[in-house]
């Protein structure tokens, strides 16, 4: 993965390639998340929402 | 609002988390905290109650407000929820190479973008004005070292031990990796939403970009010098996955009713019910 930093239209985009593509260049493998078990999510972010915040440890 | 689904970042993060019986992973939180409520106020609060984490600190970039603004929103959360022992760093006012100007020239050139973080003109100011906040100034005041420094500073304290969650644009970690070629070799793992690939979605921010997103956008030299570098490990959560949840009225009348101080100060929520996570 890397951003276009040419100044034109894709100014700013995301590029990404595979290991048949990427070019000759050192880059780190990238784990992207595409997807999710939204009802754990809901879940965990209700319940951190809604407990007491922990105490200075 | 980070374009982001802070949230999901979280979801990553904390699912990676180790159990109560082992150390508390060690964060570093690297965001443009704007506020009050949404998705840049929520990250932080998550990891700040989850007994599985413990936030090193909170360092804060210019993305979606400007950095003074959400320092101070950061450190009134922290003051509301009890927590002021996190120490909040200012970090990167400006991106690394371009500024208001040169974005409104390229988009007179390339078209408009949907948004534009502190430089939109729907709600542009200063970049030293800190507007009154809604849930009040803080009394408390940020740390006097910078965000790129303290970065640096405790990878070297706690080597292989930090996370870095990052979810704005990504200019303090260029530059403390600018300054320190082993802060990201010495990191754990680098965690961020960014990107965008191929959101399914009929927002027309992305059905006419789908490879645009807003913490790329903002600091595009940042984010390249971050991605070319060595990190342990690299973790992204791009548009794609910000876009599939929904905070629910339902959830939200769920956290309203508790009566926690994060609840009550409504801090935490979007700014309107049934919007993505990503309303900041």
């Amino acid at each position: 993965m890397d951003v276009d930093i040419d100044h034109g239209a894709d100014y700013g985009n995301t590029l990404t390639w595979s290991d048949q593509d990427k070019p000759q260049v050192e880059l780190r493998r990238v784990h992207v998340q595409l997807d999710l078990d939204t009802q754990r999510f809901y879940r965990m972010f209700v319940h951190l929402m809604t407990v007491p915040t922990p105490l200075v440890p | 609002m980070t374009k982001c689904l802070s949230g999901f970042l979280f979801l990553v993060l904390l699912m990676a988390l180790p159990g109560l019986a082992q150390p508390r992973r060690k964060i570093i939180i690297d965001e443009d905290c704007s506020g009050p409520g949404g998705s840049n106020m929520q990250a932080p609060a998550l990891l700040v109650q989850s007994p599985q984490a413990e936030v090193l600190g909170i360092t804060v970039v210019t993305g979606d407000q400007w950095r003074d603004e959400e320092v101070a929103h950061m450190l009134r959360l922290l003051e509301i929820v009890g927590r002021s022992d996190i120490l909040v760093i200012p970090g990167a006012e400006y991106p690394l190479v371009w500024r208001r100007q040169d974005a409104v020239l390229w988009q007179q050139g390339y078209g408009k973008v949907a948004y534009a973080g502190a430089w939109d003109p729907r709600w542009w100011h200063p970049a030293n004005i800190v507007p009154p906040l809604p849930e009040g100034m803080p009394t408390t005041k940020p740390s006097s070292e910078d965000a790129a420094h303290f970065l640096v500073r405790m990878v070297h304290k706690y080597p292989h031990q930090v996370t870095i969650y990052a979810a704005g644009p990504m200019t303090d970690l260029a530059l403390a990796i600018s300054i320190d070629s082993d802060f990201p070799k010495l990191a754990q793992e680098l965690v961020f939403m960014g990107g965008s690939l191929n959101p399914q979605t009929e927002d027309p921010e992305f059905v006419d970009s789908p490879r645009h997103e807003f913490n790329f956008w903002f600091d595009p030299e940042a984010a390249h010098i971050v991605l070319r570098a060595l990190w342990a490990k690299i973790t992204c959560t791009p548009v794609d996955i910000s876009i599939k949840t929904r905070f629910s009225p339902a959830m939200m009348k769920e956290i309203e009713a508790s009566g926690t101080p994060l609840a009550r100060c409504g801090q935490v929520l979007p700014a309107r019910s049934g919007g993505g996570f990503h309303v900041g």
